[in-house]
């Protein structure tokens, strides 16, 4: 992903659309979160965003719309593993970690 | 042409059918909608089952573990294993077994041991990569991937497209040109590539409009994989590719004819449902006439489906009927979702119920394993060289 991040706050919030799509949080150490808002998700991205914002202040976002959301969502979290050789820590519990070899050109 | 079924037919049919509705379908509950991967705790669960019921690794012949069945019998169970959300999907999400292996049946003893039975077992996954950049309909002509002998060793080079799953996969079957251009099908050889050689590289997931599938774009960068990588012989690699495609075709078909019938049957309820100007959908005439046209179009795909399977049960040339009922089922099912996402009005298109799903998914099967036009080709090469012989030639 190669969007501008934003600091996760009420107001930037309102401005996300409530459609399906992929988006990244980051704290101070990095990315933190990689997800999905899909078809079950309420209010799309923006109330995906919504859980990660009443964790807490201090977060930033950037988001894709996008209807291929399971493909680019897979896709993202692959080059992030085969960037850092790890999942985000939002997936490292997660037994359908789209775990595999894509690689960025 | 009979298709009354057998006492054997009836009973399996029956027990593919409780276990899909009752083990498959409410997993499917808590998947997003557009989700065709099960939790593999829960999928392990799964294949237990089905291997207590004998129904594991349907398609693989009995030495290898398989139930033995013929071609007709495992096409009417494809019909019915597709009849739950996701069911476009190879096998009930691979409870039912791995999509089947036909090239690896003729593989070394080596290579049965190391490919072979692993990915029998749900423990390795492969992909099949025959498809390029330079197009997918005429194969033999447009492979460009090179795979040049060195020592013993091969080294192979070029691109792939569209490479359903390589992106997970541990190994794969690559089709590389081995001859010289002019050698056509006779130059091409395939390949058993481990992922992790070297050198290859997934470069993307292709986003399509099918969701929860990963086709993907491949790179080999001198990619050197032993003489013992051959599968079969070398120079025969088209011919394997050819008869895979063919035999593929039949279940791709009954998977496409198995959502159709889930569609019409979601039709029907809601039709019986539903009022508008006072009276139920099923009163009026306008959806009566849909629901007949879908079961006219799941009738004659179903039963052309299973000449089909039948031909190739009798050992008699079937590349024919195979197209025939790939071109008919892939493009019947696609009218009869088209209708009963009609008969939903606005609920059909909402990711509520999966008809958008299947609308979307069955453009596709049109397109993958050969496009309704080289099926097209196929048939009408054969009509017109006198070698098809029609229904009441036979
Ligand atoms: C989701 C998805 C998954 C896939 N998975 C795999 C996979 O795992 N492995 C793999 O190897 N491939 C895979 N494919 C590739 C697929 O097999 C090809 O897309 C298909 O064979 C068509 O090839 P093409 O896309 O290059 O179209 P082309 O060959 O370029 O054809 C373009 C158009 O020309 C038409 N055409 C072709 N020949 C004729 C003719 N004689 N007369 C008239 N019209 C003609 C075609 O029907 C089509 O409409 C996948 C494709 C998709 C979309």
């Amino acid at each position: 992903m190669t969007k501008a991040w934003s600091p996760l706050t009420a107001e930037t919030l309102a401005e996300v659309p409530a459609t399906v799509g992929v988006f990244e949080v980051a704290d101070a150490s990095g990315v933190i979160g990689i997800d999905y808002a899909g078809g079950h998700s309420p209010f799309g991205l923006r109330g995906a965003l919504q859980v990660w914002l009443d964790r807490g202040p201090g977060l930033s976002f950037r988001y894709e719309r996008t209807n291929a959301y399971l493909s680019r969502f897979r896709e993202v979290v692959q080059v992030f593993v085969n960037d850092t050789g790890e999942p985000p820590s939002n997936l490292a519990d997660t037994e359908n970690l789209p775990t595999g070899r894509i690689r960025q050109n | 042409m009979g298709f009354a079924f057998n006492d054997v037919q009836r009973a399996l049919i029956h027990n593919v059918r409780s276990f899909v509705r009752n083990e498959i379908v409410p997993l499917e509950l808590e998947l997003d909608p557009d989700e065709s991967e099960l939790r593999p705790s829960v999928l392990d669960g799964l294949r237990v089952k089905t291997k207590q019921m004998g129904l594991y690794n349907l398609d693989a012949p009995e030495e290898f573990g398989g139930p033995g069945l013929d071609t007709v019998t495992r096409t009417l169970l494809a019909m019915e294993m597709s009849q739950h959300r996701a069911g476009l999907y190879s096998a009930c999400y691979g409870a039912f077994g791995q999509p089947d292996m036909a090239q690896l049946y003729e593989a070394t003893d080596e290579q049965k041991e190391r490919y072979l039975h692993p990915v029998l077992r749900g423990e390795k996954s492969s992909f099949f990569a025959l498809t390029e950049p330079a197009g997918g309909s005429d194969p033999a002509r447009s492979i460009q991937t090179r795979a040049k002998q060195d020592g013993d060793d091969w080294i192979i080079n070029g691109t792939k497209v569209f490479i359903s799953g390589a992106d997970s996969a541990d190994f794969g079957l690559v089709f590389a040109r081995t001859g010289d251009r002019e050698s056509g099908r006779e130059g091409i050889t395939c390949f058993i590539v481990d992922a992790d050689t070297p050198g290859f590289t997934v470069r993307r997931v292709i986003h399509t409009l099918r969701s929860g599938h990963y086709p993907t774009e491949l790179v080999f960068e001198d990619v050197r994989v032993p003489g013992s990588a051959v599968l079969g012989e070398v120079g025969q690699g088209f011919a394997m590719a050819s008869e895979r495609l063919t035999k593929n075709r039949i279940p791709y078909a009954a998977g496409c004819i198995g959502v159709a019938m889930a569609a019409h049957r979601l039709a029907i309820e809601y039709a019986g449902i539903r009022s508008v100007f006072g009276q139920k959908l099923a009163d009026h005439e306008g959806i009566q006439w849909m629901l007949v046209e879908n079961e006219i179009d799941i009738r004659s795909a179903a039963l052309v489906t299973l000449d089909a399977a039948e031909r190739a049960d009798s050992g008699e040339p079937f590349r024919t009927e195979v197209a025939l009922a790939k071109i008919v089922a892939t493009e019947s099912s696609g009218r009869v979702v088209d209708r009963a996402i009609q008969i939903h009005g606005g609920y059909g298109v909402t990711k509520d119920l999966p008809l958008e799903r299947w609308y979307r998914e069955l453009r596709i099967r049109r397109i993958g394993e050969g496009t309704t036009e080289t099926q097209k080709m196929i048939v009408s090469r054969d009509l017109l060289r006198g070698r098809y012989a029609g229904l009441m030639d036979r």
